[in-house]
């Protein structure tokens, strides 16, 4: 009884951030498998990121998690609590999740202190009141306490949705694109106010998006989706600069694929021979080198055999398209301080350290 | 009646075979949907089956007798209230939407009041006043003596103008919006192009708008050929009206039901008219969004022509016989003794109990309809969904037959298996009291109840009760604090909806009431039947003024806000 009554009253419980386990888990929808075999862990107080192409089953991974849905099969633990697994269902209202939906789905009968009091079970008047304007002072609108849902703008919306889903301290806090129905200033402020207030709080945070410089940004570690399975989890770093399947060199950063061949413990192509490293088996001898457009670099040199044929302005820098000499094309990026013509002679110059070669 | 029994009977094999086969599946089966679509569409079936077991007979009789006539009115009927709702309703929405002139703002909702009035309530008003003995006639005869030719106001003519003076608006409401909803660039384009501005009526506004219309006038004649009362007053005998004589008159439920089958056909006939019209694009919408064709300010005579063509129309369609139905009601008060008024309190209660009763059980049903629908997010649901909310589509008649059929079925099994075993007699249990009324009220009226419960809960988001849940709401606190809160306007607007159209309901309560059991709405008919207008002008005043409630709501949600 004491530990039932502990766990129903919110206002008692400290912040109880927990790791998340997804064991093996699957899902189809009508025969067609949204999330397949997959398994995750993410660590207590993490910022994990799930990023990939629409459908490819990210925001289904949330649903199993938050328990809106149920795996087919596999086991998902929340902290030391197996909350779906052989014979075991924990409904999502028993969970201690958090979430923020796309489109908030704050209450719009009640006003925005209502909506965040809503979760918080068994205070007393006065501790709701407290605890109420603590989180609306967190997200920095002490002063909408009795306004209603629909007297805010989109950022205040999401703010207060935050607010609502932190209230009850959740174990882990799942965000499902919050940020994609903000306009580009506004996201970017959000986006970050958003990471160091779960930061502060030590919140376990998953946050599912398509947008990669979101998940690069804000996250300690990213998992990359695709089809329903997990093509790679890393740091945002490791996921830009050491891929380890097409599929992610092509979906994070922008990049170009050369063809090329390895001779020995050197691959060539036609910007020139690299170092080989990674490991490639022996059989392996045609390969694709991915070469990212911050790695290449060139100089003007009137009797340089490559042509600048396009220039890309992007604000700070200015993406370049270059011919080279067997009529492919390859990007590269360059501060917008200097502007080289289109129709430059060019001389092209690759940083070795990050080229990645698959096989082909 | 042997194929009413033997339907049931495999109804009830098929269910039992279900819970012992699959009783696993029926958790992912929409279980609610399905049994209140059954439930609901069983009168149409039995009505449709008996017409599928022709009794020879019964035709031969009815060829014989009442059915040529009946047959060709209903034939007349149908496309004169189609075309005159058309160019009366359509003709204003388009006077509304394209121009300005004086008085527009308040002639603009006035139009919409002659809905409030039911069919017969004008039926007996116009005949009192254009018969020959009425007022109009008389005073024709004073001034051009006694020969003066009048047109016979008992006929055809006479229940198709009732019936469009009364029924137009469904037409106009939906033309608005239909007009409202076209964009003005659309508009602007064609005449830019070299049309003149009715030639852009005709080329863009009228074809881009069909749908609505056709909804509406699909509407109107459903409420013509439900109708019976008024064709009668009319001496116009329809299928509805033969129906009902058949079931009065000869007490053949046999009969009664092969001939409703045939009403069945004539809903089909009105379906696929409205299907064949409206093309591919068959959704509509009331509300509008932005407001496209640019009005015009009329000018001379042709602002005075707008205005007074529009008064004119209420003055004759609602205006005019309400004050003549208060001039009645005052006499009949004033020379009525206080303990004859009882009689009308106790119409006004039945009347009251009936509409409660199936307001509160068509929103309940409703809500769980709509719930069960929502759950499974299912093609069957949405199916049985459809299923039990065609009601509204079948004439009221046929309701009734259908339900006579199996109530009285199993009203007498009750009584044979009682007296049997027992030795007891219960009486009629079902068709006996007002339960049979009520089924046959949720039946008719489930589309109201259900449309608007549905669109408030689709304000309900999936993700609101997730997030609902996720914040650790109990199913209680979820219901208590989350949706019916956000449903229960809804729920509210959906229960008035079918309150009123149950005060005004004639065919269903005149042939299931227990006997002797009277209302306001089947006050009126009797008396006004037997040509004694001041008894039937107070009860009629009521539910008049009760149906102007669902109409301002209408006409809350049908005007689009004008920019300024």
């Amino acid at each position: 009884m004491a530990f039932k009554l502990n766990r129903d009253n919110v206002c008692a419980r400290k912040a109880w951030s927990s790791h998340v386990l997804l064991d093996n888990v699957s899902k189809s929808f009508d025969k067609v498998k949204a999330v397949s075999g997959l398994t995750l862990v993410v660590e207590k107080g993490e910022f994990f990121s799930l990023l990939g192409p629409s459908g490819c089953g990210k925001t289904t991974t949330l649903r199993l998690i938050g328990g809106l849905d149920r795996p087919d099969e596999g086991a998902i633990t929340i902290g030391n609590e197996v909350v779906v697994g052989e014979g075991v269902w924990v409904p999502p209202e028993k969970r201690g999740v958090g979430i923020v939906f796309q489109d908030y789905a704050l209450f719009p009968h009640l006003t925005v202190f209502k909506n965040i009091a809503f979760g918080l079970k068994g205070c007393s008047p006065k501790e709701l009141k407290q605890k109420v304007m603590e989180l609306l002072e967190m997200v920095g609108l002490p002063h909408m306490a009795h306004k209603y849902p629909h007297e805010l703008s989109g950022g205040e919306r999401q703010r207060i949705t935050l607010a609502r889903s932190l209230a009850p301290s959740p174990k882990v806090m799942l965000l499902d694109e919050p940020f994609s129905s903000l306009d580009a200033d506004l996201r970017d402020e959000l986006r970050h106010e958003t990471k160091w207030i779960l930061k502060e709080k030590g919140t376990t945070t998953i946050l599912v998006t398509h947008e990669q410089e979101e998940a690069l940004s804000l996250s300690d570690r990213v998992g990359v989706l695709n089809n329903g399975k997990l093509e790679q989890v890393g740091t945002p770093d490791e996921i830009y600069h050491k891929p380890r399947s097409r599929f992610v060199a092509d979906f994070v950063g922008k990049a170009d694929f050369v063809h090329g061949w390895i001779e020995g413990s050197l691959v060539i192509c036609d910007l020139g021979m690299f170092p080989l490293n990674g490991d490639i088996p022996d059989e392996v001898r045609d390969v694709e080198l991915m070469i990212r457009t911050d790695d290449v670099d060139f100089t003007v040199e009137p009797g340089g055999n490559t042509v600048v044929i396009e220039a890309q302005f992007l604000g700070a820098q200015i993406l370049y398209k270059l011919l080279l000499p067997d009529g492919k094309a390859i990007h590269s990026i360059k501060p917008s301080t200097k502007i080289i013509p289109v129709g430059s002679r060019v001389k092209i110059k690759v940083d070795t350290k990050h080229i990645v070669v698959f096989r082909k | 009646m042997d194929s009413t029994a033997r339907i049931m009977r495999a109804v009830a094999n098929l269910t039992r075979s279900w819970y012992l086969r699959c009783g696993h599946w029926l958790q992912g089966l929409p279980v609610s949907p399905l049994l209140i679509a059954a439930v609901v569409m069983l009168p149409v079936g039995v009505v449709s089956s008996a017409l599928l077991t022709p009794t020879r007979q019964i035709w031969i009789h009815l060829w014989d007798t009442l059915l040529p006539e009946m047959l060709s009115n209903t034939f007349v009927l149908l496309p004169g209230v189609g075309v005159g709702t058309f160019l009366l309703g359509t003709g204003l929405a388009w006077l509304m939407v394209a121009y300005r002139f004086p008085g527009q703002t308040v002639l603009n909702w006035l139009l919409v009041l002659p809905m409030a009035v039911p069919t017969y309530v004008l039926g007996f008003v116009y005949m009192a006043t254009f018969d020959f003995a009425g007022p109009v006639q008389s005073i024709l005869r004073q001034w051009f003596g006694q020969n003066i030719w009048f047109p016979e106001i008992r006929s055809g003519g006479g229940a198709i103008l009732v019936m469009v003076l009364v029924l137009y608006p469904y037409v106009y409401l939906l033309a608005k919006a239909g007009f409202y909803e076209q964009s003005g660039a659309t508009f602007e384009e064609v005449r830019v192009l070299g049309y003149s501005r009715a030639e852009s009526f005709f080329r863009i506004a009228l074809p881009l708008a069909r749908p609505s219309i056709v909804a509406g006038l699909t509407l109107a004649m459903m409420e013509a050929l439900t109708d019976f009362a008024t064709v009668r007053f009319f001496n116009f005998p329809t299928l509805s009206d033969g129906v009902i004589r058949i079931w009065h008159g000869m007490m053949d439920l046999r009969a009664a039901s092969e001939l409703s089958g045939l009403l069945v056909i004539f809903v089909l006939l009105i379906i696929l008219f409205g299907r064949s019209l409206r093309g591919r694009s068959r959704y509509y919408q009331l509300g509008g969004k932005v407001l496209g064709i640019p009005p015009v300010n009329l000018r001379g005579w042709k602002r005075w022509f707008a205005t007074s063509t529009c008064s004119l129309v209420v003055a004759v369609a609602f205006a005019l016989p309400v004050m003549q139905l208060f001039h009645w009601a005052l006499i009949e008060i004033t020379r009525t003794p206080a303990e004859a008024i009882s009689v009308y309190l106790g119409l006004t209660f039945n009347s009251l109990l009936l509409s409660v009763l199936a307001a509160g059980f068509a929103t309940a049903i409703a809500m769980i309809l709509a719930n069960g629908v929502r759950l499974s997010e299912g093609r069957v649901a949405r199916t049985a969904a459809h299923l039990a909310t065609m009601g509204y589509a079948i004439p009221g008649a046929v309701i009734a037959v259908g339900i006579l059929v199996p109530l009285s079925t199993l009203d007498h099994t009750i009584n044979d298996l009682l007296q049997s075993w027992w030795g007891i007699t219960i009486g009629l249990i079902f068709t006996g009291s007002v339960v049979g009324l009520t089924y046959a009220y949720v039946v008719r009226f489930m589309a109201v109840a259900y449309n608007s419960v549905e669109s408030s809960l689709e304000k309900i988001t999936p993700n609101i009760t997730m997030a609902a849940r996720t914040l650790g709401a109990s199913p209680w606190k979820l219901l208590w604090r989350i949706h019916l809160p956000l449903v229960g306007p809804g729920m509210f607007v959906g229960a008035s909806l079918v309150f009123v159209d149950v005060m005004k309901e004639l065919p269903i309560t005149v042939m299931l009431r227990p006997f002797g059991y009277d209302t306001l709405a089947v006050w009126v008919w009797q008396m006004a039947a037997e040509s004694i207008w001041a008894g039937a002008s107070l009860p009629a005043l009521i539910i008049v003024i009760a149906g102007l409630l669902p109409v301002i709501l209408l006409i809350g949600a049908a005007t689009p806000k004008r920019s300024k």
